[in-house]
C-alpha cells in the first residue's frame, strides 16, 4: 500500500513539472523533449527434483523473476520506477523477494548547477570504502537509499554531493537512517593556470554516519556510527596512481561479533598505460570495515559501503567455481597485472596482433593478537584484536595465477587461451571446514567465423585439483546466426569426484532468438550448487535441474 | 559569488554536522553489573558425565498445534534420562503475540525469542531443535511431534566432550539472584564457543488455542499450564564467547552472572537454563538447568 501511494505521489509530481514545462516551453516543444525508455527482463524456471545433483523438490515447480524499469526524461527532469516481480523468486535468491511491487522510484532534475534527486538513488563516494549503492539482479542484490540525494558543481573541478535516507531491506526498508555528504577537488579545473599541466592531481573527502535506535539490555551500543574517508588521485603522463583511506568509529554488529574496534580500509592503486603495453598494481587492507545501516543484518543485506575485490574474475565456468568473496572483517590484499600486444606485422603478432597478460593476485588475512591474555581474539562486548597495520595474516585466504594468450589467426579463426591456479580457501570464503583448494585450469576458447552470419564458438575446459569436489572436465560449443538465433550444447563434468556416486554431467542445452532489442533464451540443464560472487559480493546457489526461460528487452 | 560561497560553506557545514554525529563508546562495553557480591562456590565434581539435551521448541499460545508439541516434550522428560533433558519454550512469532481478550498474556521474553526465531528462520510451528543437531543432515529444528522422542535418543547416545554445572544463590527478600556456571572440558577443544543463559519459568497459566483433543480440550484449552518458557537472557541471545580454541583436556572456565528476578514472575518456578555452542555451527555441547531455589 505504501510504495502504491508513493508511486502515485511521484506519478503527479511528475504531471505537475510536465505541465508546467509544457505550458512554458509549449506543448509541441515539450513532446519533443520527451523521452521514455526502459528495459524488461523475465527469468522463469521449471524445477526438476534431481536427488543426484542435490537439487529438492520445489512445491510451486515454476518459479520466476520479473523486473521492468520504466525511465521518462524530459530535458533537465526525469523520473522513474522499478516494478519488481517475484512470484515465487527462483532458488538461491533471498526468499525475502516475495511478491509484487514498486521498491524503486525516482524524480531527479537540474537547476542552477545542482542535481536533486527525491526518491531511490545509486550513488558512491570515491571507490565506496565508506558509501555506495548499487544493484546487480543477477546477485539479488539492491540497497538503494530511498530519500535525496543531493549534487551540486558551484565551481568548475568542484563536486559536492550530500545524501539522507533510509536503505532498501527487500520489498521494506533498513531501520536505519542514512546521512552523508562527499567533495571532490579536480585541481587542475580548478585553477585555469594548471588546465594543460601533464601532472593531474584531485582530492576528495566524505563523511557518512548512520542512526539507528538502540535499546539492548546488554551492550552498550552506539546510535551513531560515522565512517570518514579521504581520497588522492595523481596522474602524470601514462601513470595515474589512487590513494583512499576510510576510517569507521566503533560499530558493533553481528558480522563483527559485536566488538568495538574502530575499523579502517586502505586501497592503493597504480597504472601505468600505453598504446600496446599496461600495467595494474594494486593492494588493499580492510580492518574491521562492515557497515551497514542496520548493525543485525548478515550476509549482503543493507551494505553502506563497499569493499572492491582485487581478485582476477573470469567468465569460464570452471575457474569460476572458486570465486573470490571479499572478508569485510579483515584482508590484506593485492593484485598485478602486466598486458602486452604484440604489433600486426611482427614475427609473434602475425596479421592481426597478439595479446598476452598476466595477472597474480593474492588475498591473507590480517594480523590479529588478543588484546590482553586474558580475552579471546574477537569476544564480544571487548575491542576485539589489535593488529598490527603493516603486518600480513598468515592464514592465505586466497590466490590467482593467471596467464592468458589472445591472438586472432585469421580473418575466420580466433584462439584464446588461459592458466589459471587458484588456491581458495573454503573455511573462510564459504563458511565450511575443509582443506584449501588448490586447482590448476587450462581454457582454450575457439572462435571460427564461417561467413558474416555464421560462427562457432568452442570451450574446452580442464580443472586439475584433488581437494574439495576434485578434477572437472568441460566442454561447450555455441552456434551463432546473426543476429537472430544462437544455440549451444556444454557439459561439466566431475570425474575426478572421490565420491563415485557424485561424478555426474552437468549438461545444459540452450537456444536463444533475438528480434531488435528482444531476446527470449530456452535453457535445459543442470546447474552445480556454488556461490556466485560479482565484484567480491556473493550469493549461494543451490543446485537445480530444469528448464529455464528468460525474455529480456529495452526500448 | 556570494551564492557560491554560500552553497559550499553550508554543504561544508552539513558535512561537519554529519562528521559529528558518531558516538563513541568507552569500555567497559557490555552492560554488567558488578558481581562482586556474589561469591563464587566450590562446585562439586562430577563422577560420571553424561550428554545432556536442550530441546528447544518455538511455539505460541495461538498455535493450534503446539500443545501436541508441548505433549510430546513432557513424554521425553518423563522417560529415565533425569536431568539429561532440557526443555526451553520460545514463545516468538505471530502466534504468540498478545490480543485482548482471552489471549491478552505475553509469553515472550522481550526480544530475546524474537532474535533466535529469526535467526532460525521463523520456522512454521510448533518446531523443535535438539542441541540444534541436523539430525537429518539438512534441518536444525523439525515439526512432527510424535518424531521428537527419535530424535532426542539420537542426541543423548552421544559421548559428552564437556560438563556444565549451575549453581544458584537467591535471596528472595530483593530478588537478586547470583548465577555461577562452571564448563569443564572432558577433552581438549579448538573450537570457538560460546555461552548463553536465560531464565525459565514452569507453570504459567492461561488460554492455549488447541486441536488434539487427546491432549485437551478444543477448540482451546481454558487453564493450559505453560511449562519452560523462556522469559529472559543473561547476556543476549546469542550469549558471549566463552572460549576461542586452544582449551586443555579437564580445563574449567567459571563465570558469574547477576540478575533481579522480575516481580511478575514466580521465582519459585524460575529456573536458569545454560548451555555451550558452537559459534560456528550453533550446535549445542553441552546444557543444564537449575531452579532459581
Amino acid at each position: 500500500m505504501r510504495y502504491k501511494i508513493i508511486f502515485v505521489l511521484t506519478f503527479i509530481v511528475v504531471g505537475i513539472f510536465s505541465f508546467n514545462q509544457a505550458r512554458s516551453q509549449g506543448f509541441e516543444k515539450f513532446l519533443r523533449n520527451s523521452q521514455i525508455s526502459g528495459n524488461f527482463q523475465f527469468d522463469g524456471m521449471y524445477y526438476n527434483k534431481d536427488s543426484m545433483i542435490g537439487a529438492p523438490d520445489v512445491p510451486q515447480k515454476v518459479l520466476m523473476n520479473a523486473f521492468a524499469n520504466i525511465n521518462y526524461t524530459n530535458g533537465p527532469f526525469s523520473a522513474g520506477f522499478r516494478f519488481e516481480n517475484y512470484l515465487y523468486a527462483l532458488q538461491g535468491y533471498d526468499a525475502r523477494y516475495k511478491g509484487i511491487g514498486i521498491p524503486y522510484r525516482f524524480v531527479s532534475f537540474e537547476k542552477d548547477k545542482f542535481t536533486i534527486t527525491v526518491g531511490n538513488s545509486y550513488d558512491q563516494f570515491g571507490s565506496g570504502l565508506v558509501y555506495r549503492t548499487w544493484q546487480d539482479p543477477s546477485l539479488g542484490f539492491d540497497n538503494s537509499l530511498d530519500g535525496i540525494n543531493v549534487k551540486v558543481n558551484p565551481w568548475k573541478g568542484i563536486t559536492l554531493k550530500g545524501i539522507w535516507g533510509k536503505q532498501r531491506y527487500y520489498f521494506d526498508l533498513g531501520p536505519g537512517v542514512v546521512r552523508g555528504a562527499d567533495a571532490e577537488f579536480s585541481i587542475n579545473d580548478i585553477f585555469t593556470k594548471l588546465n594543460d599541466k601533464a601532472l593531474r592531481v584531485s582530492i576528495g573527502g566524505s563523511f557518512v554516519s548512520k542512526y539507528q535506535e538502540a535499546d539492548d539490555p546488554v551492550y552498550k551500543l552506539p546510535k551513531n556510527v560515522a565512517a570518514y574517508g579521504g581520497r588522492a588521485s595523481v596522474s602524470y603522463k601514462n601513470f595515474l596512481f589512487n590513494g583512499e583511506y576510510a576510517h569507521k568509529i566503533n560499530d558493533p554488529s553481528t558480522i563483527n561479533n559485536r566488538i568495538y574496534k574502530p575499523g579502517n580500509a586502505s586501497l592503493l592503486q597504480m597504472t601505468y598505460a600505453k598504446k600496446g603495453m599496461g600495467f595494474y598494481l594494486a593492494a588493499i587492507r580492510t580492518d574491521n570495515m562492515s557497515y551497514k545501516s542496520d548493525r543485525n543484518a548478515e550476509g549482503i543485506d543493507l551494505n553502506i559501503n563497499y569493499i572492491p575485490s582485487l581478485a582476477k574474475q573470469t567468465t569460464y565456468s570452471l575457474p569460476a567455481i572458486y570465486t573470490y568473496g571479499t572478508q569485510p572483517n579483515g584482508e590484506f590484499g593485492m593484485q598485478a597485472q602486466g598486458i602486452y600486444t604484440f604489433k600486426k606485422k611482427t614475427k609473434m603478432g602475425g596479421k592481426y596482433g597478439t595479446n598476452l597478460s598476466l595477472t597474480y593476485s593474492r588475498y591473507n588475512a590480517i594480523d590479529k593478537k588478543q588484546i590482553d591474555e586474558n580475552t579471546p581474539i574477537d569476544s564480544t562486548g571487548t575491542l576485539g584484536y589489535k593488529s598490527d597495520f603493516f603486518k600480513i595474516g598468515k592464514n592465505a585466504y586466497y590466490e590467482n595465477f593467471n596467464f592468458e594468450f589472445s591472438k586472432k589467426f585469421s580473418k575466420t579463426f580466433k584462439l584464446i587461451v588461459d592458466y589459471f591456479y587458484i588456491q581458495y580457501n573454503a573455511t573462510v570464503i564459504e563458511g565450511h571446514a575443509m582443506p584449501n583448494i588448490h586447482s590448476h585450469t587450462v581454457v582454450v576458447d575457439m572462435t571460427f567465423n564461417i561467413n558474416d552470419k555464421h560462427s562457432i564458438r568452442s570451450e574446452l575446459q580442464h580443472m586439475y585439483t584433488k581437494q574439495g569436489d576434485g578434477s572437472w572436465a568441460f566442454g561447450m560449443v555455441e552456434y551463432t546466426i546473426a543476429p537472430k538465433w544462437f544455440f549451444s550444447v556444454s557439459d561439466m563434468y566431475n570425474y575426478g569426484n572421490s565420491i563415485a556416486q557424485k561424478r555426474l554431467h552437468y549438461y545444459n542445452v540452450a537456444t536463444a532468438f533475438a528480434v531488435g532489442s528482444t531476446r527470449i533464451a530456452l535453457s535445459y540443464g543442470r546447474q552445480r550448487a556454488g556461490i556466485l560472487c560479482v565484484g567480491g559480493v556473493c550469493r549461494y546457489v543451490p543446485a537445480a535441474n530444469g528448464l529455464m526461460l528468460s525474455i529480456s528487452s529495452s526500448f | 559569488m556570494k551564492t557560491k560561497l554560500f552553497i559550499v560553506s553550508t554543504l561544508m557545514l552539513s558535512s561537519v554536522a554529519i562528521f559529528f554525529s558518531c558516538d563513541k563508546v568507552e569500555a567497559p562495553y557490555m552492560i554488567v553489573s558488578d558481581v562482586s557480591d556474589c561469591p563464587v562456590p566450590v562446585f562439586p565434581d562430577i563422577t560420571s558425565p553424561e550428554k545432556t539435551l536442550l530441546i528447544e521448541e518455538f511455539t505460541g499460545h495461538k498455535c493450534v498445534y503446539c500443545p501436541t508439541g508441548a505433549h510430546y516434550i513432557h513424554q521425553i522428560k518423563q522417560q529415565t534420562y533425569g536431568s539429561r533433558v532440557v526443555a526451553l519454550a520460545i514463545h516468538s512469532g505471530g502466534l504468540s503475540e498478545p490480543e485482548p481478550g482471552n489471549y491478552d498474556l505475553d509469553l515472550r521474553a522481550g526480544t530475546f525469542g524474537e532474535e533466535l526465531y529469526a535467526y532460525f528462520g521463523s520456522p512454521a510451528q510448533p518446531r523443535a531443535g535438539f542441541n540444534r543437531e541436523k539430525i537429518d543432515g539438512t534441518n536444525v529444528f523439525y515439526g512432527t511431534p510424535a518424531t521428537w522422542q527419535t530424535k532426542a535418543e539420537q542426541v543423548l547416545a552421544q559421548s559428552p566432550l564437556m560438563t556444565v554445572q549451575i549453581i544458584n544463590n537467591y535471596d528472595s527478600a530483593s530478588r537478586k539472584l547470583c548465577t555461577h556456571v562452571k564448563s569443564k572440558f572432558l577433552s581438549a577443544n579448538a573450537q570457538n564457543l560460546k555461552i548463553a543463559l536465560f531464565i525459565s519459568e514452569d507453570s504459567i497459566t492461561g488460554y492455549q488455542l488447541n486441536n488434539n483433543n487427546t491432549v485437551g480440550t478444543t477448540p482451546e484449552i481454558e487453564n493450559y499450564v505453560f511449562m519452560d518458557v523462556m522469559r529472559d537472557a543473561f547476556a543476549g541471545s546469542f550469549g558471549e564467547v566463552l572460549t576461542n580454541g586452544g582449551v586443555a583436556q579437564d580445563s574449567a572456565v567459571i563465570r558469574t552472572y547477576k540478575k533481579t528476578l522480575d516481580a511478575a514472575w514466580n521465582d519459585k518456578h524460575c529456573k536458569v537454563v545454560a548451555y555451550v555452542y558452537d559459534a560456528a555451527t550453533d550446535v549445542i555441547l553441552q546444557v543444564a538447568e537449575e531452579q532459581v531455589y
